[in-house]
């Protein structure tokens, strides 16, 4: 049976919709007749969370191969072979050097640039991030250079860290040095944008679309018909999965808008947006897996709260805001509590991850063919220190990164020595980044 | 050029050193500790780069900071007496085994079998590498502050010139580069690609007994050097000079910015036995230390008032 090679670019279209596929067999001799080198493309991705991580409960007493996961890291215990833990990396450019006060606003302006940004709540000044330095490159091949998606509801202007702007805490993707990129925050709102919005439909069309609370699938039927016919059974199965993900998110958006009406969560919520933490995580997730499965971004940023969120997590019983609880000053109930936030970060991130790892691909997984940090700004929470920031990476880059184990670098080793590791392994090349002072070694599969 | 910063500012010395290879190091890393927990402070040692030396030397030269360090905060709440300097850096993990007096020194125990001497570092991973060390600290200071004091292996310091961004970075911190000729003989391609000012500290004929630190019962220098013969001062007025220039027993010898420095007169002696031996003042607590305690103290009475 010959099989005819689809092009990847091939979309399903309908009515003002377009649908872009994730990857099929069927795709396979078109892929690797594609500008892609070595055909499946890797992923780059960093999800970030605030005010530091318990390192008593991060860190494990041992390195080299995975045994047992302390606590906060143990909902990745499933994944912990495909999982990289990196310690002793340092963020010389997030310390205070000559500013003084504001190390949440130096964090995470540095996370990913390298750079000391300038002290200022009206003027700012950092570099360009990693992420934005691949995106250039993997925008010729992909309709969004890259992603940025977040959680939390945040100002980009005024002061937010003792003099430093509020577009330090509430960014992490920098397009250039006076060029944050806000975190898309809406589900909604990243919907429409990976899958098109209904603005230039006719009046007659939009309405009939409300009237019958049409799904967008709908309009591309007629199309999914002619496709599925094209296609061998591995990718019929393939592209149901692939449409039932995307039902199933238009009807989580839709009830979402409606539980919000009823639940009232005692304190303000954005409009739009999941009241329940956990469901907003896995709403954004399951559309950035869509994304990354039809190749319509290979970077992502995902700032889960921004740095130096006080939110509080109801949902897991703690009403007080997180900041405040990570400068205990040593209280074991406010350690207790901080460790419950941690952990309930890494379990929401730990849910996502299982999805990725479910989800074939040539030569792997989307998660063998990704790495996605996740990881904070800060050391330690409560001492603000820069140092041995809590890092892990999952995925193995396409097989070029040997995971399941903890490495331990010298200390003051720079994050941006990772950067740079991770750049060359999307194929964009650096002598430098921000403070890097080579490589990370012992990465590669040996 | 950079400017040297206002006179009240003490200098700010990065130590690169081979403590491990020669025992007069030791007194050079004791005696820029003294100037730094003095008050007024003469100076302000923030980092120390090793090498030729081994985990041995690093896990001493940790320990002596943190012994210095909890002298010096002696007065503040436990809490806050932890150290917050940066880790020692170190070149070379296989260095040869050639620090059995500063092995034995930290290894010393109390009555109750308890280590005399915190440190914190147990393997090569708990030291940093020395040249992402120095330009790091060079970072937090002030244009101009600085002076690297260099007795030993220039290896540390060519790897920052050559780092991206190194050589513009001493330009604008490093007031001077000094150099203890008697552990750095080969000083001169680094000093003729060295962009700032450079003093060469002449091998001295000085010679110094360890002193006795009688304020303190237990200190790790006194331990290291306790069989010592006589040590060498050139290392010990490379860091003298970092912080007194002016000194008078010292000699100039030439013009422009490589001076050549003659540290031979005797009444030096008497000046690093002086710094050497002077106990750590006690730091005062800061007013915003004070107030936040006093906070601090209000919050707990209020919360313990409130517990039924």
């Amino acid at each position: 049976m010959t099989r005819k090679a689809l092009s990847r670019r091939t979309m399903l279209r309908g009515l003002g919709a377009a649908i872009a596929l994730p990857t099929f067999d069927a795709m396979a001799p078109a892929l690797r007749s594609s500008t892609i080198p070595g055909g499946q493309p890797v992923r780059m991705g960093f999800v970030y969370v605030p005010n530091g991580i318990n390192k008593e409960h991060w860190t494990p007493a041992y390195k080299g191969e995975f045994r047992d996961l302390p606590r906060v890291i143990q909902p990745l215990e499933p994944f912990k072979q495909q999982m990289t833990m990196l310690s002793n990396l340092t963020s010389n450019s997030g310390r205070a050097w000559l500013d003084g006060a504001g190390d949440h606003g130096r964090c995470s302006a540095a996370y990913l640039t390298g750079a000391h940004p300038l002290k200022s709540s009206d003027e700012i000044l950092n570099n360009v991030s990693c992420d934005q330095l691949v995106a250039r490159e993997m925008g010729k091949h992909t309709r969004f250079p890259s992603l940025e998606i977040g959680i939390e509801d945040a100002r980009q202007a005024g002061n937010c860290d003792s003099g430093y702007s509020c577009a330090y805490t509430n960014n992490l993707a920098w397009r250039s040095e006076t060029q944050p990129m806000p975190p898309v925050l809406n589900p909604r709102e990243l919907f429409e944008r990976l899958f098109g919005k209904d603005a230039h439909l006719t009046p007659e069309q939009r309405e009939q679309r409300l009237r019958f609370r049409k799904s967008i699938l709908d309009f591309v039927a007629e199309d999914t018909r002619q496709l599925r016919g094209d296609l061998g059974p591995t990718d019929q199965r393939k592209l149901d999965e692939y449409l039932s993900s995307i039902r199933e998110i238009e009807r989580q958006i839709q009830r979402a808008e409606e539980d919000n009406e009823q639940i009232d969560p005692g304190l303000n919520k954005p409009y739009g947006v999941p009241a329940d933490f956990a469901e907003h995580f896995r709403l954004m997730t399951d559309m950035l897996t869509v994304a990354l499965q039809a190749d319509l971004s290979r970077v992502f940023t995902f700032l889960v709260t921004r740095e130096g969120s006080s939110r509080p997590y109801r949902e897991i019983d703690i009403p007080d805001g997180h900041h405040p609880l990570t400068h205990h000053r040593g209280q074991p109930d406010w350690i207790e509590k901080v460790t419950q936030i941690n952990r309930y970060h890494v379990d929401q991130f730990a849910k996502w991850v299982e999805k990725l790892s479910k989800i074939e691909e040539p030569g792997g997984t989307l998660l063998d063919n990704s790495m996605i940090v996740y990881g904070a700004g800060l050391g330690d929470g409560n001492k603000h220190t820069h140092e041995d920031l809590p890092t892990v990476v999952l995925g193995s880059g396409r097989g070029t990164i040997k995971p399941g184990r903890r490495i331990v670098y010298r200390r003051e080793t720079p994050v941006t020595n990772l950067y740079l590791s991770m750049m060359d392994r999307m194929g964009v090349h650096h002598e430098h980044f921000g403070d890097s002072t080579g490589r990370l070694s012992d990465l590669d599969v040996s | 050029m950079p400017t040297e910063p206002e006179k009240k500012d003490p200098v700010v010395v990065i130590l690169d050193c081979e403590i491990g290879h020669t025992l007069d190091n030791v007194l050079t890393l004791a005696l820029l500790h003294s100037l730094t927990t003095s008050e007024p402070r003469q100076a302000e040692l923030s980092a120390v780069a090793l090498t030729r030396s081994n985990l041995d030397a690093a896990r001493f030269a940790d320990a002596l900071a943190r012994f210095y360090a909890k002298q010096y905060l002696r007065d503040f709440p436990p809490i806050f007496q932890r150290y917050r300097g940066l880790s020692v850096g170190l070149d070379d993990e296989n260095a040869p085994e050639n620090s059995p007096a500063l092995a034995a020194a930290i290894a010393h125990k109390d009555a109750e079998d308890q280590p005399l001497f915190d440190h914190d570092v147990h393997e090569f991973t708990d030291t940093a590498d020395p040249v992402a060390l120095i330009r790091n600290a060079l970072t937090a200071e002030k244009d101009g502050a600085c002076v690297i004091v260099l007795a030993g292996a220039t290896s540390n310091l060519q790897g920052l010139l050559k780092l991206n961004g190194g050589r513009q970075l001493i330009e604008q911190k490093v007031r001077r580069l000094i150099i203890s000729e008697h552990h750095t003989p080969d000083a001169g391609p680094l000093i003729a690609d060295w962009p700032t000012p450079t003093a060469l500290i002449e091998a001295s004929s000085l010679h110094i007994d360890p002193p006795s630190f009688l304020w303190a019962e237990n200190h790790p220098a006194a331990h290291a050097l306790a069989d010592s013969k006589p040590l060498n001062t050139t290392s010990l007025a490379a860091a003298l000079y970092a912080a007194e220039p002016g000194h008078y027993a010292f000699e100039k010898e030439g013009e422009g910015p490589n001076e050549l420095i003659l540290a031979n007169n005797e009444p030096l002696l008497t000046t690093y036995t002086k710094l050497l031996t002077q106990q750590p003042a006690a730091r005062k607590l800061p007013d915003s230390l004070k107030r936040f305690l006093e906070k601090e103290e209000a919050k707990d009475k209020k919360r313990q008032n409130a517990t039924p």
